[in-house]
């Protein structure tokens, strides 16, 4: 996978644009289900997504293929969303930003709230506090339910840095939600 | 992996069940972001062209890209994506001095006006009626339950079945209503416009500012006229060049920002020159289809 992955990158490098395309395709669903984890709102999330795609065309030729192209994205698409919220002024965003989703399995609506706002504590936690490598294995895991190996290959890691991240997402996610459990 | 305790095995699980909005239809989003690098690297090559002495037209270099370079050495690269896209995107161009009116498949009319671009996917009305505009047009959208969508590099247009003006160009953005109702949104800002509402951002300062349509017969270009209100001349000749295919040679840069204000009739050439000049109060000397001004 990460041969494959190079040698799309050294030719959108080279401004190969079918070679983008590619690219593009391999990781579009991921990165958007990645912004719209943190920026809760669909059209925001979707032009936060482009934008980082546009930017890495514009700045091709510094592309680095032996880098991982996650990260790179992920590392693009997270300051732009802080650039969002710094201009919007919000600071408590998960209390700003109403979900448009949440559609709950339970009937009970007592069930259905403490079970959404569990959910809610957790996605604030996990955007809030974690640091930016550890944040993108958890939810590489838990969202995308790659494997641990996948998401090794994914950010050119050690599956024993994989591991030890995503407990350390669980112990931070653990002591803050100490209120809710 | 570690055993985990039961509160973190309930996180575990937990984090995981979370409902998030669908996707986008990734084809589409490409096609969007194909046209956005397109018009990167057409600015770029603009860039880089400015200082060369000859004068293109802009829009003639900008052209739909059908033909991609498709390697077949490698088997790694698919070439189904870029033959799926020309397959399945209608691109529509008008030159400089056209004007077009078509039809799209839900029944909307869309009149181009010169030097402009629209692309959409041919499943328009299936599950989606939305549209890539660079330049400048006219829309009659049908009343319908899926939104219209129109994208642009500066922002987006979305409605339901309205009347409405929408210019895209490097100078400027600028939407206006005849009737309806239009909603114009960026990554920051949401705008909702009515009958007689128009909103204009300025390229060069980034205001934003809401308009009334004041003059009647807007767009001015749909009724043969052109209609300037302190605009500079730099864009009053980029109209001019684009209605009739002329390229204008400014012997001074400081003419670039004169204020022209005014209705020209453009059916004729020479009339609108007159007029320019005698509104500028500068000579137009005219030599083929290049136009000097002194």
């Amino acid at each position: 996978m990460r041969e494959q992955e190079q040698l799309l990158l050294q030719q959108v490098k080279n401004s190969d644009k079918s070679a983008f395309q590619q690219l593009f395709s391999n990781f579009y669903d991921t990165l958007y289900r990645f912004v719209i984890y943190r920026i809760k709102d669909a059209d925001l999330a979707d032009d936060i997504t482009q934008e980082t795609f546009l930017r890495i065309w514009k700045t091709r030729k510094n592309l680095q293929p032996n880098k991982s192209f996650f990260s790179l994205i992920a590392r693009i698409s997270t300051n732009l969303c802080y650039d969002h919220f710094r201009h919007m002024e919000v600071r408590y965003r998960h209390e700003e930003l109403i979900p448009e989703y949440g559609k709950s399995h339970f009937d009970d609506p007592e069930l259905i709230n403490q079970a959404n706002i569990l959910q809610e504590e957790i996605q604030s936690i996990v955007n809030d506090q974690l640091p930016d490598k550890c944040r993108s294995i958890f939810i590489l895991s838990r969202i995308e339910g790659k494997t641990n190996p996948e998401i090794a290959e994914l950010l050119d890691l050690s599956v024993r840095t994989v591991e030890n991240q995503i407990y350390r997402a669980l112990k931070v996610l653990k002591k803050n939600l100490k209120n809710y459990l | 992996m570690k055993k985990l305790d039961t509160i973190e095995k309930l996180i575990w699980e937990r984090s995981a069940q979370i409902d998030l909005p669908p996707t986008p239809n990734k084809d589409e989003a490409w096609m969007r972001l194909s046209q956005q690098i397109d018009i990167s690297d057409m600015d770029i090559k603009l860039e880089q062209e400015k200082n060369s002495p000859v004068n293109h037209t802009i829009w003639t270099i900008l052209k739909p890209k059908l033909s991609y370079a498709i390697a077949f050495g490698l088997a790694l690269i698919i070439a189904l994506p870029i033959a799926y896209d020309s397959i399945t995107t209608n691109t529509v161009v008008t030159e400089a001095t056209d004007f077009h009116t078509m039809d799209l498949p839900d029944g909307s009319k869309v009149t181009l006006n010169a030097g402009s671009q629209i692309k959409y996917k041919k499943d328009f009305n299936s599950i989606h009626r939305s549209l890539t505009l660079v330049g400048e047009a006219y829309f009659d959208v049908q009343k319908g339950n899926i939104p219209f969508t129109i994208h642009t590099n500066r922002g987006k247009v979305t409605v339901l079945g309205t009347t409405f003006n929408v210019r895209a160009r490097k100078d400027g953005f600028e939407v206006g209503v005849n009737s309806g109702v239009v909603t114009v949104s960026n990554d920051t800002e949401s705008v909702t416009l009515t009958k007689g509402q128009m909103l204009n951002i300025d390229s060069e300062f980034d205001k934003t500012s809401l308009q009334k349509v004041s003059y009647r017969n807007y767009p001015d270009w749909m009724n043969k006229k052109l209609v300037f209100n302190k605009t500079p001349l730099s864009v009053v000749c980029g109209e001019i060049e684009r209605t009739f295919g002329i390229i204008f040679k400014f012997t001074n840069p400081d003419l670039f920002d004169l204020s022209v204000t005014g209705v020209i009739d453009t059916q004729d050439l020479n009339t609108v020159l007159s007029t320019i000049s005698f509104l500028t109060q500068h000579e137009f000397k005219f030599d083929g289809d290049i136009c000097t001004i002194n």
